[in-house]
């Protein structure tokens, strides 16, 4: 117990310090990069409110570190240690290490509503439809159906439950496709496809406030059930024999996901594979135990999303590529590889 | 009214599966520190009656009451402080280390903040020794064969310090050494009512005090070792010849298979 014990303090100590460094090299990283120390310099000023350092720096400089960068790369952290977080709670849910929310179809139900909020923008009796809201509710409604369908859900069977994923997936895609098809405004479409693979380019501050909440909501909900996900990774029947009240922990572990990966995504777009990735290294690194686990996913899932937000925005700099692009060329090799292996079924 | 000495009691219970009755009008009890074997032929409904009691499955008729509880006027916790399982039906595929999952045992006795108290951690050793694999506990549970894993299960029912422990064919995957083992230990349990489906006839002579013996979902006997396995009985459940003598070293019985018939 204590060698698990040293390993994961020296894995948080390390990340940690990785996850500093990543920050303060992608607000460096860009079309103009800027000197560490300034940076440094210029977030300590606005944070404090003071002028602790002399400013020897210039306004573009710092509206670009503090209003540009600084907010995104945050943002960036944030989402990829909840989409993190969320495949954690998919995989323990489903005893599927293949769970995650866009392969389980969530994100691109997350996706419809969002591009329902920007192309319709309101609905009759309804009204105007915030993105973040319509995101919210189609992953709330994908995930329903998807549990639904294949049973996964309280009912306790997982079956098919991949297979059921990427059929609602594709179903949600190809509505999402064809609200954009019929669509005559043209002028939005840009930023809808640029939004369905994902990009953290219209980040502002205001973003960071979703982003907290619903990071800091599901790390304390993970925190207080750290041991049921124990008991539901190793099976639901040695958990309910142990004496986990498991419907519960199924109700609220469906209500965290959802809540974390709509949230996520009405701020990112659809980012893949982070939700499956992510969880698969950690284990293997400290083991599955989620007490050890989570600390280590979510600065892994932080640090991996901040340096596929950096790829996209420089590998054909001055242009933008979708960060999902990049994770789903991680990703999807990743995935396969997993089913070749065979140690994880297609849903069983 | 149920009497205190009677840990599990099982009243006309029913149980159908797509129309197909599994279980008929089964009534039974265990008393306290009793152990009792179930024994029948393959599909009898052995496994699926357990279940029943631990609630993995719910009856489609009668009850069942664990010390005097209905079971299904009882919480999760509740029950696994009174009834421990080591079922058949465990398939753990995520890395674990064995003292993950023997801890798992102590979760009924956890409070809020969920974390092994020193208490926990004592009866946790207690119970990997008592199985023989304190030497693993910080193995990776995946890297066990067949019999340590069925070890560390049995381990982390005793973890759970319950007073009733129900066994589905522990034996498996056991070689003969720790079948034997397994069965002394079951045996000499103080304070601890067992009730387990057991394959071997053998072994359910030797250390079961009654048995219960199932064919077609229906209980056909009941009663001590001595009384139940005959060779008649053995030959209407298994379509078995047999002989069933005395030893004379231990004077233990012993059952000798002699050729199956159609």
């Amino acid at each position: 117990m204590h060698k698990v014990n040293k390993k994961k303090l020296t894995l948080i100590i390390v990340l940690s310090a990785a996850l500093l460094a990543s920050l303060v090299l992608a607000i460096n990283i860009g079309a103009v990069n800027i000197n560490p120390k300034i940076i440094f310099s210029v977030i300590v000023n606005h944070m404090t409110g003071r002028e602790i350092f002399q400013t020897t720096w210039d306004t573009s400089q710092d509206s670009i570190i503090w209003t540009i960068r600084f907010p995104r790369v945050l943002v960036a952290g944030m989402v990829g240690a909840g989409l993190a977080l969320a495949g954690v709670f998919m995989q323990a849910l489903t005893k599927n290490a293949l769970a995650d929310p866009y392969i389980l179809g969530i994100s691109s139900g997350a996706s419809t509503g969002a591009v329902v909020s920007i192309l319709i923008g309101t609905i009759p009796f309804i009204g105007k439809i915030y993105l973040p809201a319509g995101a919210f509710a189609g992953a709330l409604l994908t995930s329903i159906l998807v549990f639904v369908i294949s049973g996964a859900g309280i009912k306790g069977r997982s079956a098919n439950l991949v297979l059921v994923g990427m059929a609602i997936s594709a179903l949600f895609t190809a509505l999402t496709d064809f609200i954009i098809f019929v669509n005559p405004d043209s002028k939005k479409l840009g930023s809808v496809l640029f939004w369905m693979t994902g990009s953290f380019a219209s980040i502002e501050w205001m973003d960071c406030i979703p982003a907290v909440s619903a990071l800091l909501g599901g790390i304390v909900v993970s925190i207080v059930i750290n041991r049921e996900l124990d008991a539901m990774l190793m099976g639901e029947e040695l958990a309910k024999n142990s004496g986990v009240n498991t419907t519960l922990i199924k109700v609220i572990i469906i209500i965290a996901s959802t809540l974390l990966t709509g949230i996520m995504v009405s701020m990112s777009g659809v980012i893949g594979f982070i939700g499956f990735v992510v969880p698969h290294v950690t284990r293997g690194l400290i083991g599955a135990r989620h007490k050890n686990l989570l600390p280590v996913a979510l600065l892994i899932g932080a640090i991996f999303m901040i340096w596929a937000d950096v790829l996209s925005r420089t590998i054909i700099a001055p242009e933008e590529l979708p960060v999902g692009i990049i994770t789903a060329m991680v990703g999807a090799p990743f995935f396969i590889v997993m089913l070749r292996k065979n140690k994880y079924s297609f849903g069983k | 009214m149920d009497t205190l000495n009677t840990d599990i009691r099982v009243k006309k219970l029913d149980f159908k599966i797509n129309d197909i009755q599994i279980l008929n009008d089964i009534s039974f009890s265990v008393c306290k520190n009793e152990v009792v074997g179930i024994i029948g032929p393959n599909g009898c409904g052995k496994s699926t009656l357990l279940k029943n009691i631990y609630r993995h499955y719910k009856p489609t008729g009668g009850v069942i009451f664990i010390k005097g509880d209905n079971i299904f006027g009882l919480k999760n916790k509740e029950i696994a402080k009174r009834l421990a399982v080591v079922s058949q039906e465990n398939n753990l595929e995520f890395d674990f280390s064995v003292i993950d999952v023997v801890s798992l045992g102590r979760y009924a006795h956890s409070g809020i903040l969920n974390n092994n108290s020193k208490d926990d951690e004592d009866h946790i050793m207690e119970a990997l020794r008592s199985v023989g694999m304190q030497d693993f506990a910080d193995r990776s549970f995946l890297s066990l064969s067949g019999g340590e894993k069925q070890r560390v299960y049995m381990a982390m029912a005793l973890a759970q310090k319950s007073e009733i422990i129900i066994l589905d064919e522990p034996t498996n995957h056991l070689d003969i050494g720790y079948q034997m083992l397994l069965m002394e230990m079951i045996h000499d349990m103080k304070d601890v009512t067992v009730l387990m489906s057991v394959h071997d006839m053998n072994l359910a002579a030797w250390y079961c005090d009654r048995i219960i013996v199932l064919l077609k979902g229906k209980i056909i006997e009941e009663g001590i070792p001595e009384n139940v396995l005959t060779r008649e009985l053995i030959r209407k459940v298994f379509h078995v010849d047999s002989e069933v003598v005395t030893r004379s070293g231990d004077n233990r019985m012993q059952v000798n298979y002699l050729n199956y018939f159609k």
